[in-house]
């Protein structure tokens, strides 16, 4: 047994605390930079920031310390950088949203350290426990009343005050994650023989069947009609986790084809998807305004040129979505490409990292759980950031830790959770 | 299973790969493309938005300043109080057409320094002033209006100089056009159409060439490319004649205030080394007769003198031209004209013409000095 003090490759823990308290420095600086942008000097929002991050990631430290202490170092630090750009981002956009956002750094920070404790017992175990019923009740109720909804009222958006819904649909993905690592360990084999060597009334085929249509149907109908981005995602997600789980590239060519499909009949189930498909063809001569959201993000990103315009100095409240799914075009106009290379470069160490607990861990239902949460955060992020630019159709799909959301801080604490965790125990 | 895994690794970093070379096409290669889209909200917004100085007459009056944009809270307009009379010195600061005149030469000075350098940080951060600063220039209000209004639709310049300092105390050229029209909601129009105008209303004829290139961040105006058939090039060499040959380098930026009026710099005169074309003014100021001009009904000193005559300007009709210095003895002013062929009054009329727009100025003048001034 090798302890993480053991290791000479790893960065330790105190260092891991530097570095966070540094990407809260990040922020402070960043804040200043914004209110001196307006001809302010202002010590306390500078302040603030600093708190937030360095005690949001400081808590989350503190708990891999104390339930998951062999836990690989990279995750939370790079992390930490990524939520620092995102938070200047959104407090040099909107001041009271940034306030509420650091609130659900520390609400998330907290959830996920409870998440920690609470597993720290029994251990992730091998399948997940009993718990896949609960998690696919809960994905249900949440996605089922949104059919037909296309957009607009949906109950379990809960608004506490003008510009602030909250929306699990985040949570979601995560939960669906979990549930398709759940289903692909229990059946693995099922699924590796593609059905082929089970009579159609076999037991195990049957629970497959209705455990997989359970899943995919529920949540995908719903989000398809009014979310395709987070319908692209689950239906990628369940396609990629399959040919990891069984090596058969019949589930990635499936994926593919269903992503063709979505392009060319999407249109017809839903009018939004027609515009945005439209102004994925072309930007340039689609009527502008924040409909147009990849020529005015396009825009943006130009605007910053090599190093950006300097944080405040920029325009980025012409572009719309910009605390969320075009956050990316945001950080590119006030730090320009260097920025946006540099976020896109975190990503990736941050993917890698993840993909390599994947790698090492010793139960097949850990090495779905680990590398389906690392393909959820690049994959979601690389699904952005495409259509950011225009190499894919615009969707809704936020950056983890860069963009504003309760739902999606949360988890990307929880997803760093789940991944600290699952280190923690391929080293035990 | 990590074989798989191990290559799902693989096409996400070529995904990522893909990103990024994106990323670099739209921000470094087409970057400049679509700043210049018309298209983009922000070609309108990135500098008309902004606060910039005041720019102020040697007495005082407001000639520019930045108002808040009643549209667009937090945004500001900018505002030429005087419109045409001003429009080639103060020029205009346009976030379409860029920047002429003091607004592009002192652009520096005239924006609020946000750029956030890494010097400017630690200023700000050491009690620095970050707010536009104003300038003050050397030009009088008066003589200024009197300069424009004698000219009228003229196709010509006036210059006024202070031969001792070389201040230049009135600068126009004629036609005009209003700098309002090119900030405001229809300036692209406006734009074609005096880039379009056989007159050249665009031109500053009292210089040859563009004042903004020419002028110094010192707020001198550079000599070698005086044309001495400019109206500038007139008054400064004959300035220079009328000094016994110290001809001073001519300037039209007299100071620099901070947003509490305080002075942070102003243009000390300095003589210029060269004096190309000193000695056929010279031979002219010699031949100068005295000037009847309209402040000698007043009971001052007249004394002035002046001349005129016409030059060839290229190919066209020749170009009447004129000056004049007052009082014959320790001038304080010298005022050049030119006024060209093809505008009502040009060719052979010229030479009248401008002959009376040169006694308007110098009549302006006199009548702006307290009497008893000038005799010491």
């Amino acid at each position: 047994m090798v302890r993480a003090s053991g290791r000479p490759d790893s960065m330790s823990r105190s260092a891991e605390l530097v570095f966070v308290c540094g990407s809260g420095g990040l922020a402070a600086f960043g804040v200043l930079l914004v209110n001196l942008a307006r001809e302010e000097i202002r010590a306390m929002p500078a302040l603030a920031a600093f708190l937030v991050l360095s005690v949001a990631f400081g808590l989350l430290l503190v708990a891999i310390r104390a339930w998951a202490p062999d836990a690989t170092p990279l995750l939370i630090p790079t992390a930490s950088v990524l939520a620092a750009v995102g938070f200047i981002t959104i407090y040099r956009l909107d001041e009271n949203l940034a306030s509420l956002h650091g609130w659900w750094l520390l609400l998330s920070a907290t959830m996920s350290g409870l998440w920690l404790y609470a597993v720290s017992e029994k251990g992730l175990g091998q399948r997940g426990g009993g718990w896949w019923p609960l998690l696919a009740l809960a994905a249900g109720l949440v996605v089922v009343p949104s059919l037909g909804a296309d957009g607009g009222t949906i109950w379990w958006a809960w608004s506490p005050g003008p510009a602030v819904v909250l929306n699990p649909g985040e949570i979601v993905k995560l939960v669906v994650v979990v549930l398709f690592a759940i289903l692909l360990s229990e059946r693995q084999a099922f699924f590796a023989a593609g059905g082929r060597y089970t009579a159609p009334l076999h037991p195990a085929r049957v629970t497959t069947t209705w455990q997989s249509l359970l899943l995919l149907g529920l949540v995908l109908i719903g989000l398809a009609i009014r979310d395709s981005g987070t319908a692209m995602i689950v239906v990628g997600m369940f396609c990629v986790m399959a040919y990891m789980a069984t090596n058969r590239s019949a589930y990635l060519v499936g994926g593919l084809g269903a992503g063709v499909i979505w392009l060319v009949a999407g249109p017809w189930l839903s009018e939004g998807l027609q515009t945005r498909i439209a102004v994925w063809t072309d930007p340039w001569t689609q009527p502008e305004g924040p409909g147009n959201r990849l020529a005015e993000g396009l825009f943006g990103l130009a605007a910053g040129s090599l190093s950006g315009t300097g944080f405040g100095l920029g325009e980025p409240d012409l572009i719309p979505e910009a605390t969320t799914s075009l956050a990316l075009a945001a950080v590119g106009e006030e730090l320009g490409l260097a920025g946006t290379v540099v976020v896109l470069a975190a990503y990736a160490l941050m993917v890698v990292t993840g993909f390599g607990i994947a790698l090492r861990a010793g139960e097949v239902f850990h090495k779905l759980l680990a590398g389906g949460l690392s393909l959820l955060l690049g994959g979601q992020t690389a699904l952005s950031v495409a259509g950011a630019v225009g190499l894919l159709p615009g969707t809704a799909a936020p950056i983890p830790f860069l963009s504003y959301g309760l739902s999606l801080t949360m988890a990307g604490f929880l997803i760093l959770a789940v991944l600290a965790r699952v280190s923690h125990e391929e080293r035990v | 299973m990590n074989g798989p895994i191990r290559r799902v690794v693989l096409v996400l970093g070529v995904v990522f790969l893909v990103l990024v070379v994106d990323l670099t096409y739209w921000q470094a290669i087409a970057a400049d493309r679509l700043r210049q889209n018309p298209r983009n909200p922000r070609v309108e917004l990135t500098r008309s938005g902004q606060e910039r100085g005041e720019i102020l007459s040697a007495d005082a009056v407001v000639l520019a300043r930045s108002v808040p944009d009643p549209l667009d809270p937090g945004a500001y307009r900018r505002e030429y109080l005087y419109g045409s009379v001003y429009a080639h010195v103060v020029g205009f600061s346009s976030a379409l057409f860029g920047d002429r005149g003091v607004e592009a030469a002192h652009a520096s000075l005239l924006r609020s320094r946000r750029d956030l350098t890494t010097s400017g940080i630690l200023n700000a951060l050491l009690g620095d002033d970050l707010r536009p600063r104003s300038i003050q220039l050397t030009l009088y209000h008066e003589l200024q209006a009197a300069a424009a209004r004698a000219l009228g639709d003229r196709r010509g310049a006036v210059v006024a100089l202070d031969p001792a300092t070389g201040r230049v105390l009135a600068m126009a050229s004629a036609p005009s056009f209003n700098p309002n029209s090119l900030v405001g909601t229809n300036a692209a129009v406006v734009w074609d159409a005096l880039t379009e105008s056989t007159g050249g209303p665009l031109d500053n004829r009292a210089i040859a060439g563009s004042l903004s290139k020419l002028l110094t961040s010192e707020g001198t105006i550079t000599l070698d490319e005086m044309d001495p058939l400019s109206a500038l090039g007139i008054a400064t060499r004959v300035a220079g004649a009328g000094q016994d040959g110290l001809m001073m380098r001519p300037y039209i930026t007299a100071g620099v205030f901070d947003a509490d009026s305080n002075q942070v710099s102003q243009t000390d005169p300095e003589p210029m080394a060269d004096t190309f074309g000193y000695e056929a003014a010279l031979s002219l100021y010699g031949e100068s007769r005295p000037l009847v001009v309209g402040g000698a009904s007043q009971g001052r000193p007249v004394q002035a003198v002046g001349s005129s005559g016409v030059a060839e300007a290229g190919a066209g009709e020749p170009a009447g031209w004129f000056f004049g210095v007052w009082p014959a003895t320790r001038p304080t002013i010298v005022v050049a004209v030119v006024v060209y062929p093809d505008g009502p009054g040009g060719g052979g009329s010229g030479r009248a013409a401008a002959a009376s727009v040169g006694r308007a100025v110098l009549a302006t003048w006199i009548g702006m000095i307290p009497t008893g001034a000038s005799d010491e």
